[in-house]
């Protein structure tokens, strides 16, 4: 019987996700009315008064690395959901060659970001580092958000909560790609013949709930749950980005560029609204800044 | 001579207005098909069945006082000859009661068909191959010739007929009991077709896969519906080519309700049937009891998914929605006259 509990879990996900993420949009809708009702709106879409940026304009390798996860994660999300939900006829063998195109790229990417982050020169794999004086600001950052502060503390190129969710897409990234992985029930690996599914959980999981095949159905729903995992995150991170630093946003598609004269992020806050300054002690401040080295991109 | 076609058959059809009440009275074999048929009938997709399917006695065509058929008229359907100088005709109709019935027969369908010419049988299968009640020298007949021509596959595909006769749609008489739902079990030719067969390469075989709606869908709509799990139902109806069709998993000429321990879907055999094949490709490794159970996902999500709470309530939530909203816009509309 555990296996029709399987069936009302996969259904309980798709009716939970799908009537979530219109919340969600809902609610990013609602945030953007508080954007125009505190006249943050106001300020930026029409003053253009846009934050102080660390390093300006962005780099370009990072940039480029970025698009390629924005274009595979895209495609990713549209051949996955198509594979669990058929929504035009005749895709199917279309769209998991796109999934498994984009899940190659992807794959290769993260290992291509993760050496850019920390065995490049550039190394920048401290700017997402979450420190202490990250999570001692974390509470001003939230109010922030929530329209109870008027600015949050300005440490680094990321705040605690974009540092936190760059942070999580790596894990889940990596768990994706294994649970994916691991559903590629029946193509044999040539040397060691065995298929995906059982090198990475049939072998394991297998034995414990009865099956390859089960254990095949488990990875799914992670590969699933993670899924829209990475479409919600993503959603709040473009409108986020868009609501929050369009000028970053528009410099990031090649549509304008961030102002050179504000790329030391240390101008008062009259200067840089819904930014304060936190004048941090020097090693403090050398682990948060440390990243000058993109300079040389 | 061709030529003249046109003409005969307008002459035809004047006659068959004429007699037009009389010919539907003295054909009771037509205007009462098999309930199956009526379903099928009432199909938008199967009109190009009928259209290229049926073909009947046009009697009326056979200005009254010619000599009987014989059998050497039922020619090939190579070259227009025999049945086909009138069947080949795509004006060849007739007026029932307020219908348009067609009586045409595609000869280019025909020869595509599986029946059409190949190496083996270079003429085809002959119109009287199947149409056996018409090889006789009388005239065309008025008995219930589509029954007949529906069950003329047995004559040479017996294996498939052994097989049908053992399995639910076949007519199950007993000793001192007729089969009370005879009249609804389906004939070889109302899942399979008729002039359209199509040939088994890999383009009929594609074809046939997804055929499914036609084969059995029409008659087992319930079936139909609740094939809507993520991978094997929603897929298939969606074009999968690696998806199941119906018969993948229930078998095709001896089929059983999955109660019947032969049955490839009952318990007893899932394993086979999970581990077997669906276009050439394996499909489930490592196929044991807990996996199997996991079976009832196929034909059960869409209810599973009617019954989930929140589903409902959201659904609900929605037409009370939309519903407030339209009484509020017609209230406004209202105002305004
Ligand atoms: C339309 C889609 C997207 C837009 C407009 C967008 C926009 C941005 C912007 C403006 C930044 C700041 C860049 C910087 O200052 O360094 C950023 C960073 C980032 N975004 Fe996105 N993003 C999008 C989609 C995605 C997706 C799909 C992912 C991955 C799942 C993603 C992951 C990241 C990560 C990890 C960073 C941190 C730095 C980096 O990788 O360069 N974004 N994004
Ligand atoms: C990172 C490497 C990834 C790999 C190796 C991978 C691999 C796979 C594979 C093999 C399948 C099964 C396809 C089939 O049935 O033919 C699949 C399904 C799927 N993938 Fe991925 N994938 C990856 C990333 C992603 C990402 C990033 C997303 C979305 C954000 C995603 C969303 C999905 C979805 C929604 C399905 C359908 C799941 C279901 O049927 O329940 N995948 N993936």
């Amino acid at each position: 019987m555990s296996t029709l509990i399987l069936t009302q879990v996969n259904v309980w996900l798709d009716v939970v996700f799908f009537t979530l993420y219109p919340i969600v949009l809902v609610a990013l809708g609602v945030h953007f009315l508080g954007n125009v009702l505190t006249g943050r709106a106001y300020r930026r879409f029409v003053k253009w008064q846009w934050p102080e940026h660390d390093h300006a304009p962005i780099k370009a390798l990072p940039k480029f690395l970025h698009f390629q996860h924005l274009v595979c994660i895209g495609l990713l999300v549209l051949s996955g959901l198509y594979i669990r939900f058929p929504f035009f006829t005749g895709g199917r063998p279309f769209m998991r060659g796109v999934h498994y195109f984009a899940m190659t790229v992807v794959m290769v990417n993260l290992i291509w970001r993760l050496w850019f982050a920390y065995g490049s020169r550039v190394r920048d794999y401290r700017e997402f580092v979450v420190n202490r004086r990250d999570i001692t600001t974390m509470p001003q950052v939230l109010m922030y958000y929530v329209f109870i502060k008027p600015s949050k503390p300005h440490l680094g190129k990321y705040n605690v909560m974009q540092k936190s969710t760059y942070i999580l897409f790596v894990p889940m990234l990596i768990v994706q790609a294994l649970t994916g992985l691991a559903l590629l029930e029946f193509w044999k690996l040539p040397v060691i013949n065995m298929t995906m599914s059982d090198l990475i959980v049939g072998w394991w999981l297998g034995p414990l709930i009865g099956s390859t095949s089960l254990a095949v159905a488990y990875a799914r729903i992670v590969h699933y749950v993670i899924n829209w995992l990475f479409i919600l995150l993503v959603t709040i991170h473009v409108y986020l980005s868009v609501s929050e630093d369009f000028a970053a946003f528009l410099d990031f598609f090649g549509l304008g560029f961030l102002d050179k004269r504000h790329a030391q992020g240390k101008a008062g806050p009259a200067a840089s609204p819904g930014h304060t300054p936190i004048p941090a002690p020097n090693a403090l401040a050398d682990d948060v800044h440390g990243a000058t080295g993109s300079d040389l991109l | 001579m061709y030529r003249r076609l046109p003409l005969v058959v307008t002459g035809g059809l004047l006659l068959t207005l004429l007699t037009a009440g009389s010919a539907a009275a003295a054909q009771p074999g037509m205007a009462k098909p098999a309930p199956s048929t009526s379903q099928m009938l009432s199909q938008p997709a199967t009109a190009d069945r009928t259209a290229t399917g049926s073909a009947a006695p046009a009697k009326s065509l056979a200005p009254a006082g010619t000599a009987p058929y014989a059998l050497d008229f039922t020619m090939p359907t190579l070259g227009k000859s025999g049945c086909m100088v009138c069947h080949g005709d795509p004006n060849l109709i007739r007026i029932k009661g307020d219908e348009y019935v067609s009586y045409y027969v595609s000869e280019a369908v025909l020869n595509a068909s599986a029946h059409g010419p190949s190496k083996k049988t270079p003429s085809g299968v002959l119109c009287t191959g199947c149409h056996l009640d018409f090889a006789s020298t009388g005239k065309h007949s008025d008995a219930d010739w589509k029954r007949t021509a529906r069950m003329a596959c047995r004559a040479c595909h017996t294996l498939e007929d052994d097989a049908y006769g053992k399995g639910a749609h076949a007519v199950n008489n007993r000793p001192g009991q007729t089969d009370p739902n005879a009249d609804k079990k389906p004939l070889c030719g109302d899942c399979h077709g008729a002039h359209d067969i199509a040939r088994l390469d890999a383009n009929g075989l594609a074809a046939l896969h997804r055929n499914g709606w036609q084969v059995c869908g029409r008659c087992h709509q319930k079936e139909w519906q609740s094939y809507a799990d993520y991978y094997h139902g929603a897929a298939y109806k969606k074009g999968a080519p690696d998806a199941p069709a119906c018969w993948d998993c229930h078998g095709a000429h001896e089929i059983l309700p999955s109660s019947d321990r032969r049955s490839p879907t009952n318990g007893t055999n899932l394993a086979a049937t999970c581990g077997g094949e669906t276009a050439g490709k394996k499909c489930h490794t490592n196929v044991n009891d807990e996996f199997l159970s996991y079976a009832g996902l196929i034909h059960r999500r869409a209810a599973m998914l009617r019954e989930n709470w929140l589903y409902s309530f959201i659904r609900n939530a929605q037409t009370g929605i939309s519903d407030a909203l339209s009484n509020i816009a017609d209230a406004v509309r209202s105002w305004f006259g």
